[in-house]
């Protein structure tokens, strides 16, 4: 699948693609949480939380040109 | 020039991700460093430098029996409330009610000792204490249970 269309469908709160998204980004969230040599299990749950909110907030209009249309999820 | 457009976007997403991740680690740093900086350890708060659990129980005692002499060290007891509202509602009691207010909580006392202390039967002093716990409550705003 397209980053696009999961981007799409992510932000159409459908489940799979939110986590396919966060799964791609897991390695970047582990690299963050470890601080002081310690994975940080509190920290990394912030970044999920975040992760979430870029996905919803990310100003995706502004990057992809009629990208609704094309994958077409919208009515 | 689909595919390239895709790859921008996720370019861009993941640089959005990434600055998003940093601040959360910022803000997380922060708010852990302001907690660990305000909180102390309870047992750290109570030994002071130099001074044994025991030397403290001992001097504990000494104000004790000092009090049976008409001293009450309720000036330096009082220091140790941090509640602003709380501080300014036992000070503004009156001087007896003041007293049997830190004998009963600071001291521990009974209210007969109370009453052998301050010079008054046990039947008044405890009438003098919940006096005080009444009007405490009202300057503080709280119900009954509230306080």
């Amino acid at each position: 699948m397209e980053f696009k269309e999961t981007l799409w469908k992510a932000r159409g709160y459908d489940r799979k693609a939110m986590m396919e998204i966060i799964e791609m980004y897991r390695p970047l969230m582990i690299k963050y949480a470890v601080v002081n040599g310690r994975f940080d299990e509190d920290l990394y749950q912030e970044f999920v939380y975040t992760m979430l909110q870029c996905i919803l907030k990310f100003p995706i209009e502004k990057y992809a040109q009629g990208s609704q249309a094309d994958v077409g999820l919208l009515e | 020039m689909e595919r390239k457009n895709t790859d921008e976007l996720r370019n861009h997403f993941s640089a959005y991700v990434k600055q998003a991740v940093k601040n959360t680690k910022g803000h997380y740093l922060d708010k852990k460093c302001s907690v660990e900086r305000n909180e102390t350890n309870y047992e750290e708060e109570l030994a002071v430098p130099g001074q044994g659990i025991e030397e403290l129980l001992r001097e504990r005692d000494f104000l004790s029996d000092k009090i049976f002499h008409g001293v009450i060290e309720s000036r330096l007891l009082l220091d140790q409330i941090e509640d602003y509202q709380l501080f300014q509602a036992i000070t503004s009691l009156a001087e007896r009610q003041k007293d049997v207010i830190v004998l009963r909580i600071f001291y521990d006392k009974s209210f007969r000792e109370i009453g052998l202390i301050v010079g008054m039967a046990e039947k008044k002093a405890e009438n003098t204490y919940y006096n005080a716990v009444k009007k405490i409550r009202k300057i503080l705003g709280g119900r009954k249970d509230g306080v």
